[in-house]
């Protein structure tokens, strides 16, 4: 089955194989570092989970996020729409991120 | 030992299953079943694996119980897939 | 859209299955066996007998510790479960010598005398090995098994979205059909256990959670020890007064832990300063004692014996994380249980090895000379047999190399794990030189007959043969010996069925090679 398939899509060189690999585990690994650590942060000056859960309750969903936005990155028609939206997001959480490191401080 | 009694009902849920199946009706019944029949085998199947879980939660509580319910259905299907391999070879 | 999704998700699947399949096969292999390491221990070590208590145990530990270490810094004893027979100790000396690894630790027997006959490390080295590989660094080793359990997450999500129809008609599976029969194999070892095979990836995932992301914890805490002193709740270690007191009885100790926790077994003790004035118990709940991995702990003061302290994680997450790293490693499974462990296991590793012969033979009806193969196809063909024959026939060795290495060999247990490696590489070296077909057959056939011949050199070296084990009800022993000749009969039945194979495959090929020979 899945060998068959490069035939139908002529359209998909290299560049955009490199393209979504890149998305799928280093770009996606930084996403989701970025997601999970808002994620603990939200839990815990957010919704007032103690700290030692709210960071294992990220780390954990962190796992489902990573393999998700993995199959999404191959998923997605255009790769140059994923990439926008990847570093769009990215963009959203490290401000909201730094923002919350930066007004709140850690343990 | 306290395996034995959902294993059995898990086989048979599962046997009930594969009977809803067009591609396994062939080797069970011998012929193709009017939907009405194989809607009644697939409900049949999936009250028999909800009775399993009744039964493992009853004795060993929802955690465990569901967890020792996925390993039994697990084995079940298994041997159900045995038993059709089996069936259909000769 | 719709079969563009279908398209990539099969090329995902293809791809990150092959590319970690043979780390994963192997991990599946060995992590399958870690369900029995304490039942592969005992085999190992057929000097031990019985059964072993564990308040007696901390009493002969301390014993020992008082005789080699008495001025460590710290003691560590982990108990035996209910399942084990031996304590395991470590130490840490005082004073300021350096100490080889070797030369603080210790394997003891229920009354606190060291084992050194037949050294093993057991099924503990295939528990370890299926996240810590071996000769490398075990951060690196654990980094790739992790990538590798991220794939194989990947490969799983994927292959379900690919092959949604495997849902509707998985009942069967068709023998000696070829490319059709790899297929049936693969689906029918994928879907019978899907809920297993996704806990045990995620589940492993979480074993080892804080390494992969530590960006949760980072988020929230400055240090990692702060995070890590909150949940698990350890005090902050008394520095040595300096006046020597001999430690109280640790047997009292242990009961005393036991019944705060309902009659849970203590698993693991860990002393500080033992014999000062300043010494300080930890004890924590055994991890087979409850469905959390991670549990209850409790301090004594070393001197007196009388509890200082008693902890517990609480919260959601926390229990959550616990009950996974409890899921993944089954170690509260009784009998029942950790059989259907043990036998969704190995439909794992059969799911694996299929996956990854099913590659080879799907493309190779589309090559374009069958008779020579393109390099990248004859890697994943060879590696395929070194990953599959060559780990059986290398598990296979360990067991033999047990019972037929010198008792009083020098670092005999190093040199069992090396018969493991050499017979692997030895099988992969085969499988290298000899055409695949008749590779297959053959690495097959020698993994078969070595596993047959456990049970046979077990019965000629040991006084617990298969049969004597039957009649004494001894069934760790018998049950041992049993699954050793069914993976025999399974090998020897796989490579019966590949030489099949090659005949059918040769007989197609034969006409084709003499109109080339003719032309």
């Amino acid at each position: 089955m899945a060998g068959r398939t490069t035939g139908n899509r002529q359209g998909i060189g290299r560049g955009e194989v490199a393209a979504r690999i890149v998305a799928a585990i280093p770009a996606n690994y930084l996403l989701t570092s970025l997601a999970t650590a808002c994620l603990a942060r939200l839990l815990w000056r957010g919704f007032g989970v103690d700290p030692a859960n709210a960071s294992t309750a990220a780390t954990l969903t962190s796992f489902a996020l990573f393999a998700v936005l993995a199959l999404v990155a191959f998923a997605m028609r255009s790769a140059a729409r994923l990439w926008l939206w990847m570093v769009a997001s990215g963009a959203v959480l490290g401000g909201a991120l730094w923002l919350s490191l930066a007004s709140g401080g850690r343990l | 030992m306290i395996h034995l009694l959902p294993l059995a009902i898990a086989i048979a849920a599962f046997v009930a299953l594969a009977v809803s199946m067009k591609r396994h009706q062939r080797d069970f019944v011998g012929r193709l079943l009017p939907e009405p029949q194989a809607r009644l085998a697939r409900v049949t199947g999936w009250l028999l694996l909800g009775v399993v879980w009744a039964i493992d939660a009853a004795l060993l509580g929802p955690a465990m119980g569901t967890l020792v319910w996925i390993g039994e259905a697990s084995m079940g299907a298994w041997l159900t897939v045995a038993a059709i391999t089996w069936k259909a070879a000769r | 859209m719709k079969d563009g999704l279908r398209q990539s998700m099969a090329l995902l699947h293809t791809w990150s299955g092959l590319l970690i399949g043979w780390l994963l096969f192997a991990m599946f292999a060995t992590g399958t066996a870690a369900y029995f390491q304490d039942e592969i221990t005992r085999w190992m070590q057929p000097e031990v007998t019985g059964p072993a208590d564990p308040a007696a145990s901390a009493q002969g530990a301390v014993r020992f510790l008082n005789t080699v270490a008495p001025d460590a810094k710290s003691w560590y004893i982990s108990l035996p479960n209910s399942r084990a027979a031996t304590t395991q100790v470590y130490w840490q000396p005082g004073g300021e010598r350096p100490a080889k690894r070797g030369e603080t630790s210790a394997l003891l027997d229920q009354s606190g005398h060291e084992i050194t006959t037949r050294e093993t490390r057991g099924g503990f080295f295939l528990y370890r090995f299926h996240f810590d590989l071996h000769y490398m660094p075990v951060l690196w080793a654990r980094y790739l098994v992790g990538i590798a359990a991220m794939f194989m997450l990947v490969a799983i999500l994927s292959g379900v979205i690919t092959h949604k129809k495997i849902f509707a008609d998985f009942f069967m599976l068709r023998f000696g059909k070829g490319q059709r029969s790899w297929l049936d194999a693969h689906n029918v070892t994928a879907v019978l256990a899907l809920p297993f095979h996704l806990m045990i990836t995620f589940t492993g995932l979480v074993t080892l959670a804080v390494m992969y992301m530590p960006w949760g914890i980072a988020a929230n805490y400055a240090s990692q020890d702060t995070f890590y002193e909150t949940f698990l709740g350890r005090s902050e270690t008394a520095e040595a007064s300096g006046k020597t007191v001999p430690l109280a009885d640790l047997g009292t100790m242990v009961r005393t832990a036991s019944a705060q926790w309902q009659g849970r077994r203590v698993g693991y003790i860990s002393i500080s300063n033992p014999n000062d004035a300043a010494a300080q118990v930890d004890m924590s709940r055994a991890p087979e004692a409850a469905f959390g991995a991670r549990g209850e702990s409790v301090t004594f003061a070393g001197a007196t014996g009388r509890m200082t302290g008693a902890h517990d994680a609480t919260g959601a997450a926390l229990a959550t994380e616990s009950v996974m790293i409890g899921l993944h490693t089954g170690r509260f499974a009784r009998w029942g249980l950790r059989w259907l462990y043990f036998l969704s296991g190995i439909g794992g590793t059969i799911m694996v090895g299929s996956g990854l012969v099913l590659w080879t033979v799907k493309r190779r009806a589309r090559l374009p000379d069958p008779a020579r193969p393109h390099f990248g196809f004859l890697l994943v063909e060879r590696l395929n047999i070194a990953a599959i024959a060559g780990l059986a026939t290398g598990i296979a060795a360990y067991f033999l190399a047990n019972r037929l290495l010198p008792l009083e060999m020098a670092d005999r247990a190093e040199r069992e794990i090396d018969c493991m490696f050499l017979a692997w590489l030895a099988v992969g070296l085969w499988g290298m030189v000899r055409p695949a077909a008749r590779a297959w057959a053959e690495t097959l056939a020698l993994a078969g007959a070595c596993f047959a011949a456990i049970p046979v050199v077990n019965a000629l070296t040991t006084g617990r043969g298969l049969v004597p084990s039957l009649l004494a009800g001894d069934w760790t022993f018998a049950g041992f010996d049993l699954v050793m000749l069914a993976l025999a009969a399974g090998f020897v039945l796989a490579s019966a069925k590949a030489a099949k194979a090659r005949a059918r495959v040769g007989n197609r090929r034969a006409p084709s090679a003499r109109r080339a020979a003719s032309s």
